[in-house]
């Protein structure tokens, strides 16, 4: 699946009222099935990927995703809360995608059978785990079938059982199929997980971030020939 | 455990009622006054006359008010600045300044400068300006309290926007202001006895015209505390009710 990116910028209005610019000239264009995207915290992984999925508008430049359809998935509190797990898998297909009551219901069941999530479902996000909410809202983003999921650090608010279950969902839907664009901290499942990977970046003397190294997974976290990359990984994985 | 805790609560509920009843029994004795609540038969149309009136005024002046906050609310929130900026002088010096001189104020500008003579009306009219700003800081606590990862997961679900107000902030809003508003109700039932000031016969008033008649001060006001409570004390319930039903915030 291809995605382009094309000279790329973004900023905020920052507190002072003043500009402030997160992403500057990213260039990107290459297949992928499963992209992971890492850097340091604040370097603008977030506002990419909400730029990709359509979330928010670029103030420069241009993104083309080829893809039909996409599902999103945030870091926490992305369930609305005033719905059960089960009605926010359905009422969304069925306002959206018009699928009938009966079939969104089945659709959703069918999901929240095989992870493991029925018995859960009439449960508003409050009365469930963070793990089980995340896992409801993979399911809510792929129950009406994109080419394309988004995922915005959907373990960094879990503890460590909930990480894993979580991340099992993810490699379980891969296997059939599903591409992915994840922004994680977890370095193991990005290397092992993803086919490639992306390093979101402030270069020296720059004011934004880009790509400073994108690549199969394997050669980023082996053989990374970016210094800044380099640096980081060194620093991150030496616990 | 749950069954002695239980069991805690209600003696100790029985023992502060039993204090207040004391308390008041000793004022009694003290006063020495006999009980005679004879007058609550005597008067019973003009008593139940005042409470309707207290309840109509008080519906009234609910809806009302209820327009009049959310659209004080929708204009502080707007983009409109001139607008904006009357709705934060209206909301500041009606929560700033006592009910009683915006009683007696207004009496006189609705009354006298707008020509409406109707005391029912204006009774509504007033108990509705001044409560309309309580209701706005109710409905802008709850706009502000939304979170926006919601209404980016109502884009990311793929609703529009008339959907994401219908399906998402609607219903979030109402479950974080309702409860509130339920109080908010209740306060304007207490507040609209001020309104005898200006003589709208409602059940305060009422009260008080019997008791200039009979003397009887003490029963009539208990007794007219007791018919604020019956009102007052469901209202608290169903807020309670719905504090626990709308509790998903987690
Ligand atoms: N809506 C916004 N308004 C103003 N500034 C924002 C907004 N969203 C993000 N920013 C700023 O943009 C910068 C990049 O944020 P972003 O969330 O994209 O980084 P990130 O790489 O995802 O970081 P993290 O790893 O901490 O999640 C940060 O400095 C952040 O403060
Ligand atoms: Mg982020």
């Amino acid at each position: 699946m291809r995605i382009k990116i094309k000279n790329l910028s973004h900023s905020f209005i920052g507190n002072d009222g003043k500009m402030k610019r997160v992403l500057s000239h990213v260039d990107f264009d290459d297949d992928i099935s499963t992209l992971s995207l890492i850097g340091p915290s604040g370097g603008g992984k977030s506002t990419l990927l909400r730029i990709l999925g359509g979330l928010i508008t670029p103030t420069e430049g241009e993104v083309y995703v080829e893809c039909k359809s996409t599902g999103f998935v945030f870091q926490q509190n992305g369930l609305f809360k005033h719905w059960t797990g089960l009605e926010n898998i359905t009422i969304p297909l069925e306002k959206v995608y018009g699928y009938t009551h009966d079939e969104a219901d089945d659709r959703a069941k069918e999901l929240l059978d095989r992870f493991g999530l029925l018995k859960d479902a009439s449960k508003r996000p409050s009365q469930l785990s963070g793990g089980q909410q995340q896992r409801i809202a993979i399911a809510r983003a792929v129950a009406s079938r994109p080419d394309l999921l988004f995922l915005d650090e959907p373990t960094s608010a879990l503890d460590p059982e909930y990480t894993v279950e979580v991340l099992d969902m993810i490699d379980e839907l891969k296997d059939e199929g599903l591409n992915f664009v994840i922004v994680t901290h977890e370095m193991g499942f990005a290397k092992q997980a993803c086919e490639k990977t992306g390093f979101l970046g402030y270069p020296p003397n720059s004011h934004g971030a880009r790509f400073l190294e994108v690549g199969k997974s394997k050669d980023v976290f082996e053989n990374p020939k970016d210094p800044l990359v380099k640096g980081f990984l060194d620093k991150i994985l030496m616990w | 455990m749950v069954l002695r805790s239980n069991l805690t609560k209600t003696l100790n509920a029985f023992l502060a009622s039993l204090l207040v009843i004391i308390l008041v029994w000793i004022s009694v004795l003290r006063l020495g006054v006999a009980f005679d609540f004879s007058f609550v038969v005597e008067f019973r149309q003009r008593i139940w006359q005042g409470f309707l009136m207290t309840v109509a005024i008080s519906l009234a002046g609910f809806v009302l008010s209820l327009f009049i906050g959310i659209v004080a609310a929708l204009l502080q929130n707007g983009k409109i600045l001139f607008l904006k900026y009357i709705s934060i002088i209206y909301i500041n010096f009606i929560r700033g300044t006592p009910l009683i001189m915006q009683i007696y104020l207004f009496y006189y500008i609705i009354g006298t400068a707008w020509g409406v003579e109707n005391r029912f009306l204006s009774g509504v009219l007033i108990l509705s300006i001044f409560e309309g700003a309580y209701i706005a800081e109710i409905i802008r606590g709850g706009i502000q309290g939304l979170d926006p990862t919601q209404l980016e997961a109502a884009k990311a679900v793929g609703f529009s926007r008339s959907q994401t107000v219908k399906l998402v902030v609607i219903p979030q809003l109402v479950a974080r202001t309702l409860p509130p508003l339920v109080g908010q109700f209740s306060s304007i039932i207490k507040d609209s006895s001020l309104l005898s000031i200006i003589a709208v016969i409602e059940l305060t008033q009422t009260m008080r015209e019997i008791s200039a008649l009979n003397f009887r001060l003490f029963e009539s006001y208990l007794f007219l505390g007791l018919l604020y409570l019956c009102l007052t004390i469901p209202l608290a319930m169903i807020g309670k009710a719905l504090e626990r039903y709308y509790n998903f915030e987690g």
